[in-house]
């Protein structure tokens, strides 16, 4: 066993690109403290279960800058609509847009359904619901969000309201010096309250974007949320979700990874009311040395509550991708239905995946099932098209494709399915371009 | 007349268990235009090994023999390759193609062959007026042009989706590799018709089968005998008959007798 102080970076690694702006300023102490947690304990190495598989070295040896509030709305309107579908889905939508973790007001048109409030981050204690239970806080990157943290998002869907689609952009604008922002949002679903919100997070040059999502479903309540991370190639992302599903709740996430140097989708959903549903599915569809990353933990806190992790990664080239599923059924929370799958195509001798299922149960009655494939493209099915005549690589292309559409069979929305269909296509066919 | 197919002493192997395994031992067989051959044997006697390595399948590996295709080298040509050149293998198990559409890849496959051919290729309404006109000939769903490749079909809806395939496909040499068996009396009717109606004398067929049924349908030019990997023995249509009354063993025991 290796020692503590073993299974961290040396104080000087991670933690250096970042300490120049850890605040030692004690009237804010809430940062003070996260600082000085980071400090002891720096950022995990390969050795912490929980970071065996994505090495953080890749956000480089370059320390970040404080991500300004870039009021450069001509690059960020030309990320927007290069978004897939723009024309066709998304700017349709009502939006509330971010750059470089700042609401930008002319970007955005916020629909009435949705209360926005932004405000000076004071420590987010009330909202950290989570705290307690799973020592969030201690998560390196949630530790960094509340040292860093500016803004704090207020999003609120009032109770009863139906506030239909809603896209949310978060885009980068990092240039040759990296930059770093840290944004912190609150999401309030009241009672019976529905929404279903498109976040997408793209950007250009070279950043780390560490937002951290507080998620409060209430009673009843209903929210579909579909992440989309077209990152570009020199962005990082690490994103913790927080969510909590009050009695019948439902919280049913989609996440589509398109490339990005490092993204991290790390989701811990609290179910703790009787009869509460969380689905965190995802596709991630990487190539050159891309690092793809879901980790979710979801805890079952009360009877008769339902939770889906379905997640399917197609790896080219030197790619990797990282599926971390947890169950955590406590005592009491009987009737638990859990199911967790895992499936991966591997197109390159070089590219990895990496699955990694745990169940803690403590019910005694309980459903929980789990799964994972791994594997190349099928040679019969390989045969079968081309004995049609269909050339070698097309064949391979149309494998892939129905792979990669069937993975999206989740999202019942038609559009979302549309636009989600679109950029993987337009991905893996970009990817392909650049390595042929 | 020069053949349309010729086969000389091949030998093939499949690695199993990390051990090699003949499969092939030196099989020679000759089909000219225009006829319809057909290959019966007991099981294990490498009936459907010969079919997935004249259509190119890689998991077979051939160590001597030849085979020529309309004056070409079969053997150096990929599978795609051999589909344009006019070779079809219906597959005694179609492949199931979950998330592809049938008729997405009905069209691809037709405009694949079309492009290496050197013909125009179909566009949409064009290619699913042609598929639909074959659908009705053989007494197929429309519905079936939705689904995903084979995903759901019974074992007659995946016969036919070979023969719609092949229709498609012009081929003007098609290998039926037991199409027939799991069929029912009116699916195998269905099925021989498709076969029928491309009859011509630019197009030859080798039939693999167990069923003297299919052949009442179906009625070859010549009848061959497989056994552990050799043609053993041909003969016209009596052969097939022969073989249906007396069984394999005994009508092999007289071309033991025949070949010594």
């Amino acid at each position: 066993m290796p020692k503590v102080n073993e299974l961290y970076h040396p104080r000087s690694d991670i933690l250096s690109l970042f300490s120049h702006r850890l605040c030692v300023d004690s009237s804010q102490k809430w940062r003070a403290e996260a600082a000085a947690f980071l400090a002891r304990k720096g950022f995990p190495n390969k050795r912490v279960e929980q970071w065996q598989y994505t090495d953080l070295r890749v956000l480089g040896n370059v320390p970040y800058q404080m991500a300004l509030q870039d009021n450069n709305h001509v690059c960020a309107k030309k990320l927007l609509h290069a978004l897939p579908e723009w024309h066709d889905v998304l700017a349709f939508l009502p939006r509330i847009v971010f750059v470089n973790g700042y609401f930008s007001p002319v970007l955005s048109q916020v629909p009435p359904t949705l209360t926005l409030t932004s405000q000076h981050f004071n420590g987010g204690g009330e909202n950290d619901f989570f705290k307690d239970t799973l020592h969030i806080g201690q998560q390196p990157f949630v530790a960094l969000n509340t040292a860093l943290a500016d803004e704090e998002i207020l999003l609120q869907v009032q109770e009863g309201v139906e506030a239909g689609q809603i896209l949310m952009v978060s885009l980068a604008l990092g240039g040759e010096t990296p930059i770093s922002f840290h944004p912190r949002y609150t999401l309030h679903i009241g009672k019976g309250a529905c929404l279903s919100l498109v976040s997408v997070n793209t950007g250009e040059g070279r950043y780390c974007h560490n937002p951290v999502l507080n998620i409060k479903v209430e009673n009843n309540a209903k929210l579909k949320h579909l992440t989309l991370f077209q990152e570009g190639d020199q962005g990082c992302v690490l994103e913790t979700v927080c969510a909590r599903i009050a009695g019948h709740g439902v919280y049913d996430s989609f996440a589509l990874t398109l490339g990005g140097r490092l993204t991290r989708h790390e989701v811990y959903v609290l179910l703790a009311e009787t009869g509460g549903i969380a689905n965190v599915n995802g596709v991630q569809c990487l190539s050159s040395e891309q690092i793809g990353d879901i980790t979710s933990v979801m805890v079952y806190g009360a009877s008769e509550c339902a939770s889906r992790q379905t997640v399917r990664t197609v790896l080219s080239e030197y790619a990797r991708g990282v599926f971390q599923g947890k169950v955590i059924v406590r005592r009491g929370a009987q009737k638990a239905d859990g199911y967790q799958m895992s499936q991966a195509l591997l197109l390159s001798d070089h590219a990895e995946v990496n699955v990694k299922p745990e169940l803690e149960i403590y019910a005694d009655n309980v459903r929980c099932s789990h799964g994972a494939t791994v594997g190349a493209l099928d040679e019969d099915q390989l045969f079968y098209l081309r004995s049609r005549g269909i050339p070698e690589d097309e064949a391979q292309n149309i494998l892939i494709e129905a792979f990669l559409k069937e993975s999206l069979s989740l999202l019942e929305d038609e559009r979302l399915r549309r636009f989600c269909h679109a950029g993987l296509v337009r991905s893996f066919y970009s990817q392909k371009g650049a390595s042929s | 007349m020069s053949q349309l197919l010729e086969i000389v002493d091949l030998h093939a192997h499949v690695i199993a268990d990390e051990q090699e395994k003949q499969i092939l031992r030196g099989v020679s067989l000759s089909i000219p235009p225009g006829e319809v051959h057909v290959v019966m044997g007991p099981n294990g006697s490498g009936k459907s090994t010969l079919s997935y390595v004249l259509a190119g399948c890689d998991a077979y590996k051939i160590t001597s023999g030849r085979v020529m295709f309309r004056g070409q080298n079969l053997l150096a040509m990929k599978p795609e390759e051999r589909a344009a050149l006019g070779l079809f293998l219906a597959f005694q198990n179609p492949v199931e193609l979950p998330g592809v559409n049938n008729a997405h890849f009905l069209r691809m496959a037709v405009n694949a062959v079309r492009r290496q051919r050197g013909q125009e290729e179909l566009d949409a309404v064009a290619f699913l007026k042609q598929a639909r006109k074959v659908i009705e000939t053989l007494s197929m769903a429309p519905d079936m042009l939705k689904r995903a490749v084979n995903v759901g079909f019974s074992g007659g809806e995946k016969k036919r989706n070979e023969v719609l395939q092949m229709t498609l496909l012009e081929p003007c040499f098609a290998i039926l590799d037991e199409t027939d068996s799991g069929l029912d009396v009116d699916a195998l009717r269905v099925v021989a018709e498709g076969v029928n109606r491309l009859r011509s004398a630019e197009f030859s067929a080798l039939v693999i089968t167990h069923h003297q049924k299919l052949l009442e349908y179906l009625v070859p030019d010549r009848v061959h005998v497989m056994a552990n990997g050799q043609m053993i023995l041909s003969g016209g249509i009596d052969l097939a008959r022969q073989i249906d009354q007396e069984g394999y063993v005994h009508v092999m025991k007289g071309a033991s007798t025949c070949l010594k």
